[in-house]
C-alpha cells in the first residue's frame, strides 16, 4: 500500500487527541453552534468518520497498517466538503483564532486532500470524480464543456473586453469555469467585468484559452490533472506576462494563491472583493448605500482556507446594511458546494446549503451575499427548493449597483 | 462468527441498515477513545434510536452471548467506550440526543443521553434569562455526552468547585437492564409521580449503581439533571505564586485553598497549574498572556459567582484576603495581562479546558490520562509523587520516544480537589505494551502511595485498582455478586473493572 500524499503530511496527519470536539460542540463566544455540516445532516449514518475524529483514527490505522486502502474507505472519505470547519476549531491545529491552541500540528484539509489523493492513485477515486477529472485532462475544464463556450457570458456586453493571449493589460480576470460556463452565474462574470469596465481598470481575460486552475482536481485527489493544468497555466501566466490576476471566484483564489505555492510568487493575486477594497482606498469613488438588508456566507475557499473575512464585509458595510448570521468568519456552517461534494453526493450537497440558507433566514435579510460561483449555485438551488424569499447575490453585483 | 451474523441480520431490522454497519472501516474508527495504547475493534456498530430499540438489541446480544459496549461522545480517556480486546456491538448513542423536558417548576431537565454537554449548555442558556446544570459536564464537554459524563463520574467543566461532579447532579435515570428490561430511577420509579425531582426516596439510591459505571450495570438512556440559573454577576483572579522553592509554592496553594473550601466561600471554580506546568505554557508562549504577565512560579486563579452586585464585591473581599498571601502576586484585571480566571469564565466557555494542552507534547503526541479525587491538603504529596515517579521512569519514556508527566489540580467538588494530569508520549503503536505499564505503574503510584480515588474507570483503571490489590476481596466479591445478578449472562461491558476474566 502506498501513502506518497499522506507521508509528505504525516505530523499534521497523526496528530489528532480524539477528544472529538470537532462534531457537534457549541461554543457561543466564538460563534460555533454546530462543527460539522456533514453531521449536522441526516443525510449519511453519521457514524464516526462522517465527522474528522473518525476520518483522523482512519488515517492512523492507515500508517500503523490495520487498514488498507479501499472502495469501502473512498465512499465515506469523500462524504465531506474539506470546509475545515473542523480544522478551525481544532486546539490542536495551526488556528490562531482559538485561543490558546498550543500545539500547531493538526492540518486536517490537507491530511484529508492528500488521502483522497493517495486514494485515487490506487484506484479508488468515485467515478462521478474521475469522469470529471478526465475532462479536465483533455477539455480543460471540469464541465465536459466544449471551451469555445468559455466567451458566451459577454457576447451581450456593450465594452470590448481584452483578449490577453493578443494583446497585453495590467490585470487578467481569470473568470474560472463556474461562472463562464454555468448561465445562472454568468452575471457574475459580466458583472465583474462591468464593474472593472467602469472603474477604467485596464484588464483582459484568457476567454475560450483560460485553463481550469485545477481546484476541482485537488480537492478530489487528482494530483495528475491538477498537475497539468497548473503547468499548463503557469506557462501561460509566463508567456502573456501576467503580473497581477483577479477571480470571483474563491476556488480559484484558493487555489491560485495557496495550492499553486511558489509557482506564482511574481504574480500578485486577488480575490474580486480585495481589488475592489484596494481601489475604494486609493480612488475616490462615490458609492450609493441603499440599506438594504444583507447577510454574508463566506465561502470555505476564502474564509477558512484563505483567511479573508473582513474585506467583503468592510465593502458590504458601505454599500448596505450587514446584518451577520449566527455562524459566520471562522465559524461558519459550510453551504456543501465544494470538496468534489457536489457532483459526487449532491442530496448531501443540497441539504447542507438548506441549513446554511435556514440560518440565513433568521437574519430577516433580504439578500443572502457570497463571493463564490460555487456557493452561489448550491445556496440558490436550497433556496428554490425551500421556497425561501431569500435572494442570492453575490457581491459584484450589490456593488455595481451602488456604483451605477 | 456465526453469532455475529445472526445478531447482524436481527439488529439491522430493528434500527435499520442505515445505522447498522459490520463494515471493517466502521468499526475501526470505534476502537480507541483518546489514547493510543488500548485499542479493541467491535464487530459491529449502531445507532440507536429509541431505549426500545436498545432493549431489543440487548435481548438479542443475550439470545447469541455476543457483548455490548454503550458508547457516548467517545472522549473517555482510560478506554472506557470501546471494547475490551476486539468484538462485540459498540451502541454509539449520540443519535438519542432530545432535550425532552425542561422543567421550571422543579428547576429539572431531562434530556436522552446522546447530547453532549456543550448543546445541552447552549440550549439551557437561551431559556429565560439562561440556566446550566450547575457542574456542566466532563472537561470534555463539547464533545462528550450527558450519559457518558454520568458513566464516568465526570467533573472538570465550570462550576465544579460549587456543584460537584455531575452525577451529584443528578436527580433520575431511565435505564435498560442488561437483560433488556427499561427501568426508571429515582422519583419516577414511582409510576404515579408525574416528574422527576430527587434521585432519594423510595429506598436505596438505585440510580448510584448505574452512576460512575461505564456502563457495566445497565445503559443509560434518559437523564434528569438539577438546572440552575445562570449567575448574573461574576468576578475572577489570577494569582502568580513565585518562591525560590517549588514545594513552598505548592504549600501555598494548598493552604489557600484549603482556606477557601474550609470557610465555604462561593468558589464557582479554581485551578492551581504548577510551575513546572505554568513555565510549559510560558516557555511555548502557549499562554502569551501569562508570559506576557512576566510570571515565575505557579499559578492560581478563581471565579466567583453571585446574585447582587455586592454580594459579588462581599465574596470577592473574603477570597482575596485569604489569597493575600506573602509570594502571591495578583495579575492584572484583564485577559491580556494575564487573568486566567476571567478568560475561562468568559471566553471560555466556562466548562471547557482540557484539551487544549494535550498537544504539548508535540506532534503525534497522546495522553494517558491519571486524573484522581483527592483530600485538598493532600495536594504537596501529588508532587512529591510524581517526582519521584519522574525521576524513576522519564529515561523508560524517552526510550520510547519522549514524554513526561505533569498534573495541574482544581477545585472538584466543595471539599476536595481533582488532580488531573496524565503521561504524554509518542503514539506508537509498536510501543504500546511499554506504555501500558507505565501508564499502569502510574495509577498504582496513585492508588497505593496516596489512596488516590480515580473516577473514570475503563479499562486501565479497572485493571490497576484489581492488580494493585486496592479492592478488599469482600468488596471485589460484592461487585462481582452485584453484577451477576444483572447481567447473568456477561454481556454488557465485560472486563472495563477487570471483575474476573469474565465480567
Amino acid at each position: 500500500m502506498k501513502l506518497n500524499n499522506l507521508m509528505k503530511v504525516k505530523e499534521a496527519a497523526l496528530s489528532c487527541v480524539h477528544c472529538g470536539q470537532c462534531r457537534v460542540a457549541n461554543w457561543p463566544e466564538k460563534n460555533y453552534y454546530y462543527v460539522c455540516p456533514v453531521y449536522k445532516t441526516d443525510c449519511t449514518p453519521n457514524f464516526e468518520p462522517f465527522f474528522a475524529r473518525g476520518k483522523n483514527l482512519l488515517l492512523k490505522g492507515l500508517f500503523w497498517g490495520d487498514l488498507e486502502l479501499s472502495s469501502e474507505l473512498s465512499e465515506i472519505i469523500f462524504q465531506c466538503s474539506l470546509c475545515g470547519a473542523c480544522e478551525d476549531f481544532c486546539h490542536n491545529s495551526h488556528n490562531e483564532y482559538i485561543d490558546f491552541a498550543n500545539g500547531r500540528w493538526m492540518e486536517q484539509v490537507i491530511s484529508f486532500e492528500a488521502l483522497r489523493a493517495d486514494l485515487v492513485e490506487a484506484g479508488y477515486g468515485l467515478d462521478s470524480h474521475n469522469s470529471m477529472n478526465d475532462a479536465l485532462m483533455t477539455q480543460l475544464n471540469p464541465y465536459q464543456r466544449n471551451n469555445d463556450d468559455k466567451n458566451t457570458w459577454k457576447t451581450d456586453l456593450n465594452f470590448q473586453i481584452k483578449d490577453l493571449t493578443k494583446e497585453h493589460a495590467e490585470v487578467l480576470y481569470f473568470v474560472g469555469c463556474t461562472a463562464a460556463f454555468t448561465p445562472q452565474i454568468q452575471t457574475v462574470a459580466r458583472t465583474t467585468a462591468k464593474i472593472l469596465h467602469i472603474l477604467n481598470i485596464d484588464f483582459g481575460i484568457f476567454g475560450q484559452n483560460e485553463v481550469c486552475c485545477g481546484s476541482v482536481a485537488v480537492r478530489t485527489g487528482n494530483r495528475k490533472a491538477f498537475n497539468k493544468v497548473a503547468s499548463l497555466n503557469v506557462r501561460m501566466f509566463k508567456e502573456y506576462n501576467i503580473k497581477t490576476i483577479i477571480t470571483s471566484c474563491a476556488g480559484c483564489y484558493r487555489t491560485l494563491k495557496k495550492d499553486y505555492g511558489d509557482l506564482l510568487e511574481d504574480i500578485q493575486i486577488f480575490h474580486t472583493a480585495e481589488y475592489l477594497e484596494k481601489i475604494l482606498k486609493n480612488k475616490d469613488i462615490e458609492l450609493k448605500n441603499r440599506h438594504q438588508l444583507v447577510t454574508y456566507h463566506d465561502p470555505c475557499h476564502l474564509g477558512r482556507h484563505s483567511g479573508v473575512y473582513d474585506t467583503p464585509r468592510n465593502i458590504l458595510n458601505k454599500i448596505s446594511n450587514l446584518v451577520e448570521m449566527k455562524t459566520h468568519r471562522e465559524a461558519s456552517m459550510c453551504c456543501g458546494a465544494g470538496g468534489g461534494l457536489k457532483k459526487a453526493f449532491p442530496d448531501l450537497s443540497l441539504e447542507m446549503a438548506k441549513n446554511r440558507v435556514k440560518e440565513a433566514e433568521e437574519t430577516q435579510a433580504k439578500y443572502l451575499v457570497s463571493t463564490c460561483p460555487f456557493c452561489f449555485r448550491n445556496l440558490s438551488e436550497a433556496i428554490e427548493v425551500l421556497n425561501s424569499g431569500l435572494k442570492m447575490k453575490d457581491l459584484v453585483e450589490l456593488f455595481l449597483e451602488a456604483l451605477e | 462468527m456465526g453469532s455475529i451474523e445472526n445478531a447482524y441480520e436481527k439488529i439491522e431490522d430493528i434500527v435499520g441498515t442505515k445505522y447498522t454497519s459490520i463494515s471493517r472501516v466502521i468499526c475501526y474508527s470505534y476502537s480507541m477513545n483518546c489514547d493510543t495504547v488500548l485499542q479493541g475493534i467491535p464487530d459491529i456498530v449502531v445507532r440507536p434510536k429509541t431505549s426500545q430499540e436498545i432493549s431489543e438489541i440487548l435481548r438479542i446480544a443475550n439470545q447469541e452471548q455476543i457483548r455490548v459496549i454503550p458508547r457516548g461522545g467517545g472522549a473517555d480517556l482510560t478506554g472506557g467506550s470501546k471494547p475490551i480486546g476486539d468484538g462485540g456491538i459498540v451502541l454509539d448513542l449520540t443519535r438519542m440526543n432530545k432535550v425532552l423536558d425542561i422543567d421550571l417548576k422543579n428547576y429539572i431537565v431531562t434530556v436522552e443521553v446522546g447530547i453532549s454537554w456543550s448543546e445541552l449548555c447552549k440550549k439551557l442558556s437561551t431559556i429565560e434569562s439562561g440556566y446550566y446544570t450547575g457542574s456542566t459536564g466532563p472537561a470534555s464537554g463539547f464533545s462528550a455526552t450527558v450519559g457518558g459524563g454520568l458513566s464516568n463520574n465526570s467533573v472538570g467543566g465550570g462550576g465544579a468547585a460549587m456543584y460537584g461532579n455531575v452525577t451529584e447532579q443528578c436527580v433520575g435515570l431511565e435505564v435498560v437492564l442488561p437483560t433488556g428490561e427499561i427501568i426508571y430511577t429515582g422519583a419516577k420509579a414511582n409510576s404515579f409521580c408525574e416528574k422527576p425531582f430527587t434521585r432519594f426516596g423510595l429506598g436505596p439510591d438505585y440510580s448510584g449503581i448505574f452512576l460512575g459505571d461505564v456502563g457495566i450495570h445497565g445503559i443509560k438512556t434518559k437523564a434528569s439533571l438539577n438546572l440552575y440559573p445562570l449567575p448574573e454577576y461574576a468576578a475572577y483572579s489570577t494569582y502568580d505564586i513565585t518562591t525560590n522553592k517549588t514545594k513552598r509554592e505548592i504549600t501555598i496553594a494548598t493552604e489557600v485553598m484549603t482556606e477557601w473550601q474550609h470557610r465555604g466561600y462561593p468558589l464557582h471554580d479554581f485551578y492551581y497549574y504548577t510551575e513546572g506546568y505554568t513555565k510549559l505554557l510560558t516557555m511555548f508562549q502557549i499562554k502569551k498572556n501569562l508570559a506576557n504577565a512576566n510570571v515565575q512560579g505557579s499559578i492560581l486563579f478563581y471565579t466567583t459567582t453571585a446574585n447582587s452586585q455586592k454580594e459579588l464585591e462581599h465574596n470577592v473581599e473574603k477570597i482575596e484576603k485569604v489569597a493575600s498571601k506573602e509570594n502571591m502576586r495578583k495579575l492584572g484585571d484583564t485577559i491580556g495581562e494575564g487573568n486566567l480566571g476571567k478568560w475561562f469564565y468568559e471566553e471560555n466557555g466556562r466548562w471547557q479546558w482540557a484539551h487544549i494542552y494535550w498537544g504539548l507534547y508535540g506532534p503525534e503526541g497522546t495522553s494517558l490520562g491519571t486524573c484522581l479525587k483527592c483530600p485538598t491538603y493532600q495536594l504537596p504529596e501529588y508532587v512529591k509523587l510524581y517526582e519521584k515517579w519522574s525521576n524513576v521512569n522519564t529515561k523508560k519514556l524517552w526510550e520510547i520516544g519522549g514524554g513526561g508527566a505533569n498534573f495541574i489540580a482544581f477545585g472538584c467538588h466543595p471539599s476536595y480537589i481533582d488532580v488531573t494530569g496524565g503521561l504524554a508520549i509518542h503514539s506508537d503503536p509498536t510501543n504500546r505494551k511499554v506504555q501500558f505499564e507505565l501508564w499502569k505503574d502510574m495509577i498504582i503510584s496513585q492508588i497505593k502511595e496516596l489512596g488516590g480515588i480515580h473516577y473514570w474507570m475503563g479499562e486501565i483503571i479497572g485493571r490497576s485498582l484489581v492488580d494493585s490489590g486496592a479492592l478488599t476481596p469482600e468488596y471485589y466479591n460484592f461487585m462481582i455478586t452485584l453484577k451477576k445478578a444483572l447481567d447473568p449472562n456477561k454481556i454488557l461491558s465485560p472486563g472495563k473493572f477487570y471483575l474476573g476474566e469474565k465480567y
